[in-house]
């Protein structure tokens, strides 16, 4: 289980190679499908599982962390990984680890790809691909859930931001700014409450 | 030359500008690369189909492509790195902040109700292309045709809820039993 205090591990073992974060990251950017959310069991499988960087807890902790950074979520998970376990260093070849898989594969069918979208064993492909990806989604946000714990208060949460996002076609940065505010505002109202009651 | 320029202009300020992944990219690209005439939206449309097929973050593949298309293989490094580089500079900066804010109780209390947020914008992106799927296979046959999809999709997250086989066999293996489902 995690620590009900919430704080970031960092990782168990000794500090990794560069060499060693850059592959670990190249096997994951390797078999990326359905973009950076289903990057969180990719990553729990090689980073936590097999190499045991992180525990469980500090990758789902970092993976919350990338939704408030600008940019590909993806990308966000690898910078901050890798600056936790090796600083700017880390940072740089965590990313470039992440992203060069797909980079060659794209620069290789970009010579071809106007043939090739003309195939329909491509669509099939795509086709075929698009309801596993959907099953790894629907899958890692239900182990979140599980993970920390089944309260109702959680469960609610999942379910409402799913709901709205998907009735009203909601922007992702409003629940995630609104995650935010409610933290700040839960902390202050907080800090408040024990002077209140020590007061006479 | 000028070109790379405006390439890595247009991807710095995307990366910069969107807050909450690669889906609330795609308008954005879609916009900058009709605004300066690098794509068409057909091409445009095309270039997602190809990032989805591959691996990879789906806006860092169209950045490649784009960057591919107007100015070559500098043209694609530049685009890359130009739309990773502000996430680069925030997460060094956040870096800077979380030694000092790691323990603090805010800290927490935000990670604990990201937490959930996360879970359910993961589910709408699941639920959203489960949507598209089932929609598109019901245009193509009615309803006997939605019992693949959805035996492959219910099959694969329970496969990742259990947890014991890799997330990449469940994701292969629910692909290649789609394929083989939809040729019987």
């Amino acid at each position: 289980m995690r620590d009900p205090v919430g704080h970031l591990p960092t990782g168990e073992g000794p500090s990794p190679r560069l060499a060693a974060l850059f592959a670990s990251f190249a096997r994951v950017g390797g078999v990326l499908f359905g973009g950076g959310y289903a990057m969180l069991p990719l990553l729990e499988c090689e980073v936590v599982g097999r190499r045991r960087w992180l525990t469980p807890a500090a990758m789902t902790d970092l993976f919350a962390l990338a939704q408030v950074i600008p940019g590909v979520i993806a990308v966000n998970v690898a910078l901050l990984a890798g600056q936790r376990l090796r600083g700017w260093r880390g940072a740089v070849a965590a990313v470039l680890g992440v992203i060069t898989a797909p980079f060659v594969v794209m620069l290789l069918l970009a010579g071809v790809y106007d043939a090739l979208l003309r195939h329909a064993w491509m669509a099939r492909v795509v086709a075929g691909l698009r309801p596993a990806v959907a099953g790894l989604l629907l899958g890692t946000a239900i182990r979140l859930v599980l993970r920390n714990g089944c309260r109702a208060g959680l469960w609610a949460i999942c379910v409402g931001v799913a709901g709205l996002t998907l009735l009203l076609d909601l922007n992702p940065v409003w629940p995630i700014l609104a995650a935010v505010a409610a933290g700040l505002a839960g902390q202050w109202i907080g800090a408040r409450r024990p002077r209140r009651e020590a007061a006479p | 030359m000028i070109v790379l320029f405006e390439l890595a202009y247009a991807f710095a300020k995307i990366g910069l500008l969107t807050l909450g992944g690669g889906m609330v990219m795609l308008p954005l690209i879609r916009r900058e690369m009709l605004a300066h005439a690098w794509l068409s939206e057909v091409q445009f449309i095309e270039i997602l189909g190809l990032s989805e097929a591959t691996p990879g973050p789906l806006a860092m593949n169209c950045a490649t492509l784009v960057g591919w298309r107007v100015a070559g293989w500098p043209g694609a490094v530049i685009a890359t790195l130009s739309l990773a580089f502000p996430s680069f500079v925030c997460v060094m900066l956040f870096g800077m902040v979380w030694r000092r804010f790691q323990h603090h109780p805010g800290m927490s209390r935000i990670l604990a109700l990201l937490r959930p947020v996360m879970a359910g914008l993961i589910a709408a992106v699941a639920l959203r292309l489960c949507r598209v799927v089932l929609g598109m296979e019901f245009e193509a046959g009615g309803w006997p045709q939605l019992v693949h999809p959805l035996l492959v999709a219910v099959a694969v997250a329970a496969v990742v809820v259990h947890g014991r086989v890799s997330p990449v066999l469940a994701l292969l293996g629910g692909a290649l039993a789609g394929a083989g489902l939809s040729l019987l």
